[in-house]
Formats: structure tokens, C-alpha cells, sequence
């Protein structure tokens, strides 16, 4: 009876603080970035604003990453993204993890949206940084290593 | 070997040509080979004015200069050690499409335009000194032949200066292909998380 209880009030506090109780995402903090401590959100940025945050979506119908990341490129080709590049790697947990930016004029300027998807059981994950295209590129490289040190719990 | 084919050709090419300033052309052991750069950049931009403007400031900094300049395209000229810094730099200007780049050996063309330069300048001389002794008929057709020897002269000397010219200048021509903005538009996924990929709802969320 007493240990319902617990798990009853504990229950009860994860979801009156929210997603506080949620999967919490690690990476290395890419050169460049600083990390937003405050919040239960998963967020970096730069000093000239290219933007980072984590979030994770129902891996629903389940499949693959191979089939995630086919569907992600075809629906932004189709919404008048440009794909400009695909890279698939493998964190250093053996998590499977494929990168894709994409092109689109903002404003006054070319930004990129870089989507990068991590699958785990019935979750998906993604890391998605965007930035006006000429500052992101100085921090392409940081983020691609930054990447391989993502991982969940 | 080299070195003694590139300075007769350029000896006899300005001997002919009286341009003045010999064209320096690097060659710094006699193992180099005399190359010609060239290469072609289709980058998409934003504002190709804009884009051009910024990558014409750069090549002025680099001792070039832009032979063509239309708002779809640039042929731009440069020092040949300035060519491989260039073209990265001119991809920072918007996204490289497409990028071909070319390094045509010039030096046996040098050579033989040289020699070809050469020999009939040599002709020509011979033909001069048979004046002195020839009758009227013989100097209307030594003069028939020096005219046509003076046109095929002038060939291979346009021939040589465009080869040295290219070895002294990389070329490279820059097109702009114009990204058209607000074509982003709303397609409705059968997968409901894709629909949330956005750049405007990130920005927003963040």
C-alpha cells in the first residue's frame, strides 16, 4: 500500500513538472554553442544565432531509419526544400543516425534546416539546427562531430 | 630543356611582336610544366547582383579581373596560384551545384608554336635578302610570298599570345542560378510528424 503511494505521488509529480520526467538527450556542446541549462527543453545556440534543439516524435507506423530518412527528404523536396546533403553515420553508442540539410530561402538569405534522426524502438529522435546558410558552415563540422556523441536516456 | 624552349619562344615572340614586357609565365624548376586553369561554377543564390558584386570585390584583391559580366553569369581571370583559393571562397557566396574544373598542359603547344614561329620568321629573313638580286617579275613574287608568310605569322604569333595568356591567367566562369524565394509551400504528409518539420515552427518553438 505504501509503496503505491510512492509510485502514485511520483507519477503524479512527473506529469505536473511536464516532460521533466521525459528521455533526456546528451551530446557534447558543438565549438561555438552554448547550451540553454534552464528549461526542460534539449537547446543550443551561437553567439550569431544558429539554433539547436532536440525533440522526439512516435515512431509510428514503426520503421526503419532508412525509411524515415527516404520520407523526410521526399516530404521537404516536395514542401520546396532543397536537399543539400545526406550523411549516415553511427554514434559512438551504435546509435544509427542520418543527417539531411536542407536549402530554403528566409528572408533575405539562404538558411539551412539540417534534420539528423536518430531511431530508438518505438521513438524517434531528431536533432534539428538551423542558420543562415554562410554562418552555418563554419559550424558544420563542430555539430557532425558533436553528433556522434548524441545519445538518450 | 624546358626552360631554354619557353625563353627562345618567348625571345622570338617578342622580337616579332615588339609587345614590351616579357609574360612571366611561373616556372620555377625545369621539371614544371606550363598549365592552364580553367574551370566552371553553377551557384545558386539568392541575389545574384549581390553575389556577383561581392565576388568581383575579392578577385580585385586578388590581382584579377573580370573579363565578362552579365546578372546570369562572370568569366573572371586570376593568377593561377590564386585559382583553387578562389573557387572555395567563391563557394561561401551561395551553394556550388555544379563545379567542373580543367588543367590543360600548354607546354608542347608553347614549343611548337615557337618553332613554328621561328621558322618562318627565319623564311621570311631569306626571302628579304633575295631582293637585292632579283629582277622585277621575281620581286612581285617574293613579295606575293612575304605577304602570305607576314598573314601566317601573324596566325601563330595570335595562336602563342592566347596560349601564354591562358597560362597566365586561370579562367573562371562563375553562373548564377536564381533561387526564387517564397515557393515554400504547405504539403500535408500521411506521416503526421513530417508535417511538423519546419523551419518557421522551429524558429517559432525554439
Amino acid at each position: 500500500m505504501v509503496n503505491s503511494k510512492k509510485i502514485l505521488v511520483a507519477v503524479l509529480g512527473c506529469w505536473l513538472v511536464g516532460s521533466a520526467c521525459g528521455p533526456t538527450f546528451k551530446m557534447t556542446t558543438p565549438d561555438g554553442f552554448v547550451k540553454y541549462e534552464e528549461g526542460s527543453d534539449f537547446k543550443m545556440i551561437t553567439a550569431d544565432g544558429v539554433r539547436l534543439k532536440a525533440r522526439q516524435v512516435e515512431n509510428y507506423p514503426r520503421a526503419d531509419i532508412a525509411f524515415w530518412k527516404d520520407a523526410l527528404a521526399r516530404h521537404m523536396t516536395e514542401r520546396g526544400y532543397a536537399k543539400k546533403s545526406e550523411h549516415c553515420f553511427k554514434t559512438q553508442k551504435g546509435l544509427d543516425g542520418c543527417t539531411l540539410d536542407f536549402l530554403l530561402p528566409y528572408g533575405a538569405d539562404d538558411w539551412i534546416l539540417q534534420e539528423t534522426i536518430f531511431i530508438e524502438g518505438d521513438r524517434i529522435v531528431l536533432v534539428e539546427v538551423a542558420g543562415p546558410f554562410q554562418l552555418f558552415q563554419a559550424y558544420a563540422k563542430p555539430l557532425q562531430e558533436a553528433l556522434l556523441s548524441f545519445k538518450t536516456s | 630543356m624546358l626552360r631554354r624552349i619557353l625563353f627562345s619562344v618567348f625571345m622570338v615572340f617578342l622580337g616579332a611582336t615588339q609587345l614590351g614586357a616579357a609574360p612571366t609565365v611561373k616556372q620555377e624548376n625545369e621539371k614544371e610544366r606550363v598549365c592552364a586553369f580553367s574551370a566552371r561554377v553553377l551557384l545558386k543564390v539568392v541575389h545574384p547582383v549581390e553575389a556577383r558584386k561581392k565576388i568581383v570585390g575579392l578577385i580585385d584583391s586578388l590581382g584579377g579581373f573580370p573579363s565578362v559580366v552579365t546578372d546570369q553569369k562572370l568569366i573572371i581571370r586570376v593568377p593561377p596560384e590564386k585559382f583553387p583559393g578562389l573557387i572555395r571562397d567563391i563557394g561561401q557566396y551561395g551553394v556550388v551545384v555544379e563545379k567542373t574544373m580543367q588543367r590543360e598542359d600548354i607546354t608542347e603547344k608553347l614549343a611548337q608554336l615557337g618553332g613554328r614561329l621561328r621558322s618562318k620568321q627565319d623564311i621570311l629573313e631569306k626571302l628579304r635578302s633575295f631582293f637585292d638580286d632579283s629582277n622585277v617579275k621575281a620581286t612581285l613574287q617574293i613579295e606575293k610570298n612575304m605577304t602570305q608568310l607576314v598573314i601566317e605569322l601573324e596566325k601563330v604569333k595570335g595562336q602563342l599570345r592566347l596560349a601564354i595568356d591562358k597560362a597566365r591567367f586561370a579562367t573562371i566562369e562563375v553562373a548564377f542560378r536564381f533561387r526564387r524565394r517564397d515557393r515554400i509551400v504547405y504539403v500535408n504528409s500521411p506521416f503526421q510528424w513530417l508535417n511538423s518539420v519546419d523551419l518557421d515552427r522551429f524558429l517559432a518553438e525554439f
